[in-house]
């Protein structure tokens, strides 16, 4: 266990294993309802107003479940900050799966899809000639 | 919301919009359609926030953290758009796929989490005629590369529970979250009839420090609660929890600092793992204290009890020899 300074070390390990006995009997008797995605993430991004932040933090504060999801993404993202990737990335990637996007794109958008999903292929002229296509084409909005 | 205030609101999204728009103008979605979408988590999430009256400053405040190009696409992809599903993409597929690859780690197919949540994201349920998306649940509170983070993250723990099916999901978020089997406040069985005095004074202990614990928690403000649980329970570094607060206009830091009463000399300084240690031991040296206030006060303990309160947690680890030197004395 990590150590705050200057505390006694028997009195963190006791209060730690409160915590965690805590954790425990309320996750017993947890009434299942826990945060959303969104509120996750946009938590961890520090993206809430103040004024939601007072029942999210009471809720991590006790629903251990919730918490460790958070705590997990706090983790990958601290990991992943330090791999800040450029906005159009050219990494190798997995034959399969992109194949299997491409298809999977081809079924969606037809089958010209498949030249625009051509992973990192757009330059600037294909760029040009797509957003004017789409221009002659605007698409319907479905509300969700 | 008042008249004023949904006049200001309107006005003040019908900015974003055009802006938002200005930077996409193929992606398709119509001020109706982005509008809805930004009343609907006003009136979700600010409003059922607080029994409050919901405030201009609280939704300028919102509206000014709005990741609103990230919420246009994820609007854009929900509604189908084919050029606003070429631009996500480009911009994410990449990261998705390392991101899940580095989750996985050979627990879980990377390409098939990927390929999961891109048809979660495009939908293929669909609800009263409608297609439902996942990309509808985005609300734009935080960056959408964070919301793609959490959805792969849930994608990989509900892929590993498919492969471990004896292991409910509680188990396992412990298992990755909070370690192995962790010491507890269970009574030990006595093992005869010779240890009964050794068993009364070891309950009698026990029931005090927890009563005195409870005191001590209950003292707590919830983002103590949460700070100490981060660092002692789930075992983030200070390095990962600073994260959440070093931003200068994180709205987490100014509400930690409003509660904490900190003093800032330099407000637009960095908050480093030293300010988050110094936050954690000002709520340690609270809790210690209300904790020995309450075995010596309320509970008529000398200070020799009080110390083997302090110290059951690693006696519990250790045996029940402390408990036995307090019965013979």
């Amino acid at each position: 266990m990590q150590y705050i300074d200057n505390i006694d070390t028997r009195f963190q390990d006791l209060f730690a294993v409160y915590l965690r006995d805590r954790t425990n009997a309320l996750r017993a008797e947890a009434s299942t309802s826990h945060l959303d995605e969104d509120t996750i993430s946009a938590f961890v991004d520090g993206g809430l107003t103040l004024r939601e932040l007072d029942p999210v933090v009471a809720h991590l504060a006790d629903c251990g479940y919730c918490r460790t999801s958070t705590a997990a993404l706090l983790r990958l993202e601290a990991e992943f900050a330090e791999m800040a990737a450029p906005a159009r990335e050219m990494q190798p990637e997995s034959a399969g799966l992109a194949e299997a996007l491409s298809t999977w794109f081809a079924k969606l958008f037809g089958s010209s899809a498949e030249g625009v999903f051509a992973h990192g292929e757009r330059s600037e002229n294909d760029t040009k000639d797509g957003e004017k296509a789409a221009d002659d084409n605007p698409d319907t909005n479905v509300e969700d | 919301m008042d008249a004023a205030t949904k006049a200001f609101t309107d006005a003040a999204i019908a900015e974003i919009y055009s802006r938002c728009s200005e930077n996409a103008p193929n992606y398709g979605v119509s001020i109706e359609a982005f509008s809805t979408s930004v009343f609907r988590t006003i009136e979700k999430r600010l409003e059922s926030a607080s029994s409050e009256p919901l405030t201009e400053g609280e939704i300028r405040e919102f509206l000014d953290n709005l990741q609103a190009d990230d919420l246009f696409l994820a609007l854009a992809c929900a509604a189908g758009n084919e050029r606003a599903w070429w631009e996500f993409d480009q911009t994410h597929r990449s990261y998705m796929e390392r991101f899940a690859r580095h989750l996985a780690r050979g627990d879980a197919d990377p390409d098939e989490v990927i390929g999961n949540v891109y048809i979660e994201l495009y939908g293929t349920r669909v609800v009263d005629g409608e297609r439902y998306s996942k990309f509808g649940t985005y609300s734009g509170r935080g960056s959408l590369r964070g919301w793609l983070r959490t959805i792969i993250w849930h994608s990989v723990v509900d892929q590993h529970r498919a492969g471990h099916s004896e292991v409910s999901l509680d188990e396992m978020t412990e298992t990755i979250g909070e370690g192995a089997a962790h010491a507890s406040f269970a009574m030990p069985t006595a093992d005869g009839d010779s240890q009964m005095i050794e068993q009364v004074a070891r309950e009698k202990y026990r029931a005090a420090t927890v009563a005195a614990l409870s005191e001590a928690f209950s003292a707590l403000e919830p983002h103590e609660k949460l700070l100490i649980a981060l660092y002692h329970v789930d075992n983030l570094k200070l390095r990962e929890i600073s994260r959440l607060v070093e931003n200068e206009s994180s709205p987490l830091r100014g509400w930690i600092k409003r509660r904490s009463s900190t003093r800032e000399k330099d407000p637009s300084a960095r908050i480093h793992e030293s300010t988050v240690m110094r936050w954690l031991e000002k709520s340690y040296e609270r809790i210690l204290d209300i904790f020995k206030r309450d075995l010596a006060g309320r509970q008529g303990l000398n200070p020799s009890e009080v110390e083997i309160c302090i110290g059951l947690a690693s006696a519990d680890l250790a045996g029940p020899d402390i408990y036995r030197d307090l019965a013979a004395g």
